[in-house]
């Protein structure tokens, strides 16, 4: 918007206001039923609800109209055509700061939560590292890479994995065959399958499948992280960066070469320059979409969580 | 042990060909030849009703899951393509090099490639998650895909692999036509209907002959291509032990090597329990094959040693972990039995004369095909365990085949050993008029003698 | 409640839309039950609401949050079953008894959250008020005891300018406050300016910089920060959670000359789709399958010709 137009919407406001102070409470009431009116037709096509609001007329009459304006806050999402698109004119990166990981686990949490994950299929891993003996150990979350050259894509026989203008790797498990050659190719081992009837499939039974969500899920296809895009597209943030209580992960446009964990926003170019930020086995010519900053003077000190890993396991048998 | 002789006098070439004919035609089983296929039916049977629980319940019946996510269906798919290049061993490479001994072998080979290259077809279906929507191959099939040129690839095969079959099949067919009395009706109709209306005319054998060398020397690149490209299911990915350029030629010196052990392996059973092919599968075929095969097997450790030996040298990282587990780790009593019993002992027992003899033959031959079984579980399944593996249950890091998974692979090996079978019950195994021209035969005389049955 | 009912059936039969009416007859029904199944289970739970009010380039929306305690932790309210209604109060008219003011009803998302977007319409009208004051509030939840929460929110304004040139670029913010009757400069509020990126706000000039006598805060912008592919950059100015303002954001888009790195384009590539594969794979793979399968067909035919030759000699 030009700045003259803005002036004149100011001008026309003032307007209204000083006309306005002398009306009465009527015309308030009767400007909420234009209100309703248009709400009515801005959700026209939600279903009516059957229940009735009363509003005051200018006359000081009450009249009853339906609250046809009900809105939903769950909006479903793109098609699995639309979604081989990629957002326009974004590139997502995400930046992992090991040094804030305390292997706190609600990124994880929150993405099982979401995305519905039934059984052992889980999207975000959280693994203890230690590259050699006498090198401290640190925590490292690992969601898909999103590669830009993805070997998983690669070796796709029916495309049901592909990859966005806007840099996702999305999985479409209404064409996968299930052949696991991605699984294969894949060199960060991020993609997990559904050998069994997915278990939390009654909770999403009857929602629309979009590759933008990843459920529900389906029995003998292949899944993984997927950025979230159904997020993006709203300009959330993905599950596991907004649950995060540490700051770990950021999520950005290299576009705007910006990233955000949500508290704080940075260059992504002088955080990188800053920190030295890295890509997971990079070596491999598969241009990964996240980057990690090295776990140096780290926020925790690094302690193994007994209790929660034999819970895990007690859960697996 | 010498070369047979070759035959000039056309009486005794008459002569010989309807010793042949007597000889070779198909005939009903003995009870040894019943309960064999019966066994081998309700194999396949049991395999094709667990397939059934499958594709009800998903491929949670077997012990595959996320790590390793690859299982004897693979490394039973990469052993059906292994031995299949048998085919094109014996009937294209021999026949191409005019080695003397090899027509009545060609069609044992011919018909172990063509079952096992249907049923690795099959086993591939059976391996996907969702094998209903196999039809997206071809809706949306990438080139760029290894699968899609594996897809190409052994369709391709198994076309010429059948048609290798057929040529020099057409003969046969209409002989056990001609000849054949007092079988059902369908039989009957089954060999009019296959043999094309053959009537031993020049014209139709020198289409025939025509074909078989255009196919012989295509056959060749394209079996070669088939196991390629199955290696580069493997190679093509950045897997520990799977990560090798060697991969192709690696794959296809096995696959020679477990062909060959699989045609003695036939030839020895033929030879059991039709006492009459002891004149066309004589004691110089074993010779020759035994020869051969070790001359394939040494290829094949060279390769091996390949394979192994450099990676060894370097131990780096992840390598060097998956090499423990081979080497010395939980594989190791398994890789260490099928290197010295697939590879290592048939070299030595038939680099001699006595080792080269039928009996002792037979058994290095099952040694080897069920050592290239092992070796290819051994190829496919430790590869996958030497990623990190944390925050998965204890029971996905190690991978051991349900019963019902075993229940299916045997359910396809049988499969295809029922199709070997049923060839061998309904058409001649061995080809007599490749034989006879082997010997010398001029195939005016072929053709004279096999029309008499038409002219009477 | 009869009455209702029939007004309203009679309503919609008018309307012709029985089928409907049909549906919505069942929803009272069950509606009903479930209220008299909650009624008879007196314990429920009980859980905060908290409602924060924002203006984004004068249009108002309301956030309403809920929470509720267990075991000292406070966790996001994802099982309500009603619809949290938005009451406008203004003296009188208010009344959620027979559901007067009224704005709008939403249903909280899986994070226990919603926004009310006011609507233009409301919006307009308001905006002579001045000082707005917003209920939320939910009754006979099966699970939730009724909550009730209320906002108050005098009137501010921002104004937000732009001075670019080619070694300097500077936003400048004003916060006015209404009144007597005039908007008025504020000082000594924190004001925040920054450039508008996909998630957040990137922060430009001094953190914490407070509002001067004249309500005025400048910041310049980073030269080389990438603006959009078509030359533009959008700049906010912002009060967050101020006690009597709420959060108010104005932003404006302005030219700017640095583009973004371009998005790599996929192209042919072994990566990209079926139809996008790389022509060297396509031509090679295309004449070697037309070789073997012409080579194929061809023995096909001659198949072909073996049978004719065999009919034509028998006949």
């Amino acid at each position: 918007m030009s700045q003259k137009t803005e002036e004149n919407n100011e001008k026309k406001t003032r307007e209204d206001n000083s006309r306005r102070d002398f009306l009465k409470l009527g015309v308030f009431a009767a400007g909420l039923t234009v209100a309703g009116a248009g709400l009515q037709k801005a959700f026209s096509e939600e279903k009516e609800t059957g229940e009735k609001v009363k509003v005051l007329t200018t006359e000081g009459k009450v009249v009853e109209v339906d609250t046809a304006h009900i809105k939903k806050a769950e909006v479903c999402c793109v098609s699995p055509k639309e979604s081989r698109e990629g957002i326009p004119n974004k590139k997502w990166v995400m930046v992992i700061d090991l040094s804030r990981c305390k292997h706190a686990l609600k990124c994880q949490h929150s993405c099982q939560k979401y995305h519905h994950l039934s059984g052992m299929n889980v999207w975000l891993k959280v693994f203890k590292m230690q590259e050699s003996e006498n090198t401290a150990p640190y925590w490292m979350p690992k969601p898909c890479m999103h590669c830009d050259r993805p070997p998983c894509v690669k070796v796709c026989p029916v495309s049901a994995t592909y990859k966005r203008s806007d840099g996702i790797v999305l999985v479409d498990n209404e064409r996968c065959v299930g052949c696991r050659f991605c699984m294969a190719a894949c060199p960060y081992s991020t993609r997990s399958f559904n050998w069994e009837e997915p278990e939390l499939l009654s909770e999403t039974t009857g929602e629309t499948y979009s590759p933008e969500r990843g459920f529900p899920q389906k029995r003998g296809t292949v899944e993984k992280c997927d950025f979230c895009p159904d997020l993006l597209r709203q300009g959330k943030l993905p599950h596991c960066v907004a649950a995060c209580p540490n700051g770990v992960f950021y999520m950005g446009d290299m576009t705007e070469d910006t990233v955000t964990n949500g508290d704080e926003t940075l260059r992504f170019s002088q955080l990188m320059k800053d920190k030295s930020g890295y890509r997971l086995n990079d070596i491999l010519g598969t241009h990964p979409s996240v980057y990690y900053l090295p776990p140096v003077n780290r926020l925790f000190p690094f302690k193994e969580p007994v209790a929660e890993n034999s819970d895990k396991e007690k859960k697996a048998e | 042990m010498e070369e047979p002789k070759k035959i000039t006098n056309e009486a005794e070439a008459i002569q010989m060909l309807r010793q042949y004919n007597d000889d070779l035609l198909p005939r009903k089983f003995g009870i040894v030849g019943n309960t064999w296929t019966a066994l081998l039916i309700i194999i396949f049977l049991t395999g094709v009703y667990c397939y059934t629980n499958q594709l009800r319940y998903g491929l949670s019946i077997t012990g595959m899951r996320d790590f390793v996510f690859w299982g004897i269906y693979i490394s039973n798919f990469v052993f059906f393509v292994a031995i299949s290049l048998v085919g094109s061993l014996v009937t294209a490479v021999l026949y191409l090099l005019n080695i003397p001994w090899r027509a009545p072998l060609s069609r044992i080979s011919e018909v172990i490639a063509v079952a096992a290259v249907i049923f690795a077809g099959l086993i591939i279906i059976v391996d996907m998650g969702r094998p209903e929507r196999i039809v997206n191959m071809f809706l949306h099939g990438r080139i760029q895909s290894p699968i899609v040129w594996d897809v190409m690839v052994v369709t391709t095969y198994m076309t010429l692999s059948i048609l290798l079959l057929y040529f020099p099949l057409l003969p046969g067919i209409a002989f056990c036509r001609d000849n054949l009395k007092g079988i059902p009706k369908w039989q009957k109709w089954m060999y009019n209907i296959l043999s094309l209306g053959w009537k031993y005319s020049p014209e139709q054998y020198h289409i025939v002959k025509k074909a078989i060398t255009i196919l012989s020397v295509m056959i060749i690149p394209v079996a070669l291509c088939i196991h390629t490209v199955t290696s580069w299911l493997f190679a093509s990915t950045y897997r520990p032990g799977w990560d090798s350029t060697n991969f192709g030629a690696y794959f296809v010196s096995g696959a020679f090597v477990v062909g060959a052990g699989g045609v003695i392996a036939g030839m020895a059973v033929l030879r059991k329990f039709y006492p009459s092919y002891k004149t066309y599968l004589t004691d110089l075929h074993f010779d020759r094959m035994g020869k051969l095969l070790v001359l394939l097997t040494v290829v094949y450790a060279y390769f091996s040693i390949n394979e192994y030996l450099i990676p060894a040298y370097k131990m780096k990282g992840e390598e060097a972990e998956h090499l423990h587990e081979l080497f010395t780790g939980y594989y190791a009593p398994l890789f260490w039995s099928v290197q010295f019993f697939g590879m290592v002992l048939p070299i030595i027992v038939l680099l001699f004369k006595k080792g080269r003899k039928p009996i002792p033959m037979f058994i290095m031959a099952v040694l080897v095909v069920v050592g290239a079984w092992f070796k290819r579980y051994l190829i496919v399944i430790p590869t996958m365990s030497y990623l990190p593996i944390q925050e998965i249950p204890e029971a996905w890091k190690h991978y051991a085949p349900t019963f019902q998974e075993w229940a299916i692979t045997l359910g396809s090996l049988a499969g295809a050993l029922l199709i070997i079978t049923f060839f061998v019950r309904f058409f001649p195994i061995i080809s007599v008029w490749e034989v006879a021209e082997e010997r010398g035969v001029s195939h005016e005389t072929i053709y004279k003698h096999l029309n008499e049955g038409n002219e009477k | 409640m009869k009455n209702n009912f029939m007004n309203h059936l009679f309503k919609k039969l008018r309307h012709g839309t029985i089928s409907v009416s049909l549906i919505t007859v069942t929803c009272l029904f069950i509606n009903k039950e479930a209220i008299s199944q909650a009624e008879k289970d007196s314990a429920k739970l009980s859980a905060t609401m908290t409602v924060s009010y924002k203006a984004s380039n004068g249009s108002r929306s309301i956030k309403v949050n809920l929470k509720r305690k267990v075991e000292k932790k406070f966790i996001a309210v994802d099982n309500l079953k009603t619809p949290v209604s938005l009451y406008f109060k203004s003296v009188k008219e208010h009344n959620p008894a027979d559901g007067t003011g009224l704005v709008g009803k939403l249903y909280l998302g899986k994070d226990g959250e919603g926004v009310f977007e006011i609507p233009d319409d409301i919006n307009k009208l308001i905006s002579g008020l001045h000082k707005y004051t917003f209920i939320a509030k939910f009754d006979a939840d099966p699970i939730y005891e009724d909550a009730e929460e209320e906002i108050s929110i005098a009137d501010s304004k921002i104004t937000l300018s732009y001075l670019g040139e080619d070694s300097i670029k500077t936003a400048t913010a004003t916060l006015y406050e209404w009144k007597d009757s005039a908007y008025v400069p504020v000082a000594g509020a924190e004001l925040k300016l920054g450039i508008k990126r996909t998630f957040s706000i990137f922060p430009i000039g001094e953190s914490g910089a407070v509002t001067d006598s004249s309500g005025k805060v400048s910041a310049d912008l980073p030269l080389d920060m990438p603006g959009t592919f078509d030359r533009k950059i959008t700049i906010v100015a912002k009060i967050d959670e101020h006690e009597s303002f709420g959060n108010v954001e104005v932003s404006k888009e302005v030219p700017w000359s640095v583009l973004p790195e371009p998005i790599p384009e996929i192209g042919r590539a072994l990566w990209a789709t079926g139809d996008n594969a790389p022509y060297v794979l396509v031509f090679s793979s295309l004449s070697i399958i037309a070789v073997i399968w012409g080579t194929i067909f061809y023995l096909i035919s001659l198949l072909i010709k073996i049978r004719k030759i065999g009919r034509d000699k028998s006949s």
